[in-house]
């Protein structure tokens, strides 16, 4: 409960500007400096903050311009505040402050039949973060050195979901271009949907580039879990309340943990708690 | 939630606690030399920008 209410405080923080309902137009202050370490489009009309996959993106489509005329802007900024985050609490992010992982959440509560991704799926969101976030917008350049945004243009649904749908629907210019990618985008949406309905963080565990990056530093992270394998039965307890349906016992660090916590309160054996590497 | 220290089964190794200081030094490091060059300027023209991208027009 007290997670549920700190993803919603989050999802409110980040998405706060109403005047953009009545002038349509998206917020231009300094805040939109900042990249939140969650998936939240920085062109849905209530975002106050950048988005770093997106920032990321747009480093790497013109770092080939930038460096032709001798300049190093290549994101490092945004990299390193990517890493000071996943240094200090691995994927904890998306367990507590991501949007579209909450929606994931609550759409998994729909009554349906459930199903689980198989495991190796997981490792396409590594596919996804080489490829659409850094190969192509690098490698695929016009005649000028400049590439595109490739993960945002043809593939992010929380893009379609929080920017694409509200503008279309707010701002007349913008619906009068829409065409094949648009609706190939929000087919896209639908599809994640109802995926999203039948499994658990489906979008989070085999797509979401960001949530790839994290997953690297789960391991090294400051805040870790802990785990006491001689006090576990293995009731799989654990693996029930998991948003990213884990076994603690295999590997309590898992890339894929978000750190939700729910398994230390689900743990009737006392199995699993949290702890900082510096402390120890 | 309070922390108890008798089930820290893994205690990190000091080798682990290594990594993640010389990772936290060196993001630290990265995100200011990303500032100290600007980036945070090109991020906030970007991001006030209507992404055509992010929408599926552009």
């Amino acid at each position: 409960m007290r997670r549920r209410l700190i993803q919603i405080i989050s999802a409110v923080v980040a998405n706060p500007y109403l005047p953009s309902l009545f002038t349509k137009e998206i917020y231009q202050g300094k805040l939109k400096g900042f990249c939140v370490p969650v998936l939240n489009c920085y062109s849905c009309p209530l975002a106050i903050f950048a988005c770093p996959i997106g920032a990321l993106q747009h480093f790497f489509a013109s770092a080939r311009a930038t460096l032709a005329v001798g300049s190093y802007q290549l994101g490092l900024y945004v990299i390193g505040t990517l890493g000071v985050v996943s240094a200090v609490i691995g994927r904890m992010a998306c367990g507590w402050a991501c949007p579209f992982g909450l929606l994931q959440e609550l759409l998994y509560k729909i009554p349906s039949p459930k199903s689980e991704i198989p495991r190796f799926w997981s490792h396409f969101k590594y596919l996804f973060l080489a490829i659409t976030v850094v190969l192509l917008p690098i490698l695929v350049v016009d005649d000028f050195g400049y590439g595109q945004t490739w993960f945002c243009k043809w593939i992010c649904p929380a893009g379609t979901l929080e920017a694409g749908i509200p503008m279309v629907t707010l701002n007349e210019n913008i619906r009068g271009q829409i065409g094949f990618q648009f609706g190939f985008k929000t087919s896209l949406l639908v599809l994640f949907l109802g995926w999203m309905v039948l499994n658990r963080r489906p979008f989070c565990r085999t797509v979401c580039p960001l949530g790839a990056i994290f997953s690297f530093f789960n391991k090294v992270s400051i805040f870790k879990l802990g785990f006491d394998k001689d006090k576990c039965i293995r009731c799989n307890a654990c693996y029930r309340v998991c948003p990213t349906a884990l076994k603690v016992y295999e590997n309590a660090n898992s890339p894929d943990c978000i750190r939700c916590l729910k398994c230390i309160n689900a743990c009737k054996q006392n199995a699993v708690d949290y702890n900082l590497t510096m402390l120890n | 939630m309070k922390m108890k220290r008798s089930l820290l089964y893994h205690k990190p190794k000091a080798k682990i606690r290594q990594v993640t200081i010389l990772l936290l030094l060196l993001f630290v490091a990265l995100l200011t030399i990303g500032v100290l060059l600007g980036e945070v300027e090109i991020v906030i023209q970007k991001a006030t920008m209507i992404c055509l991208s992010c929408i599926g027009i552009g």
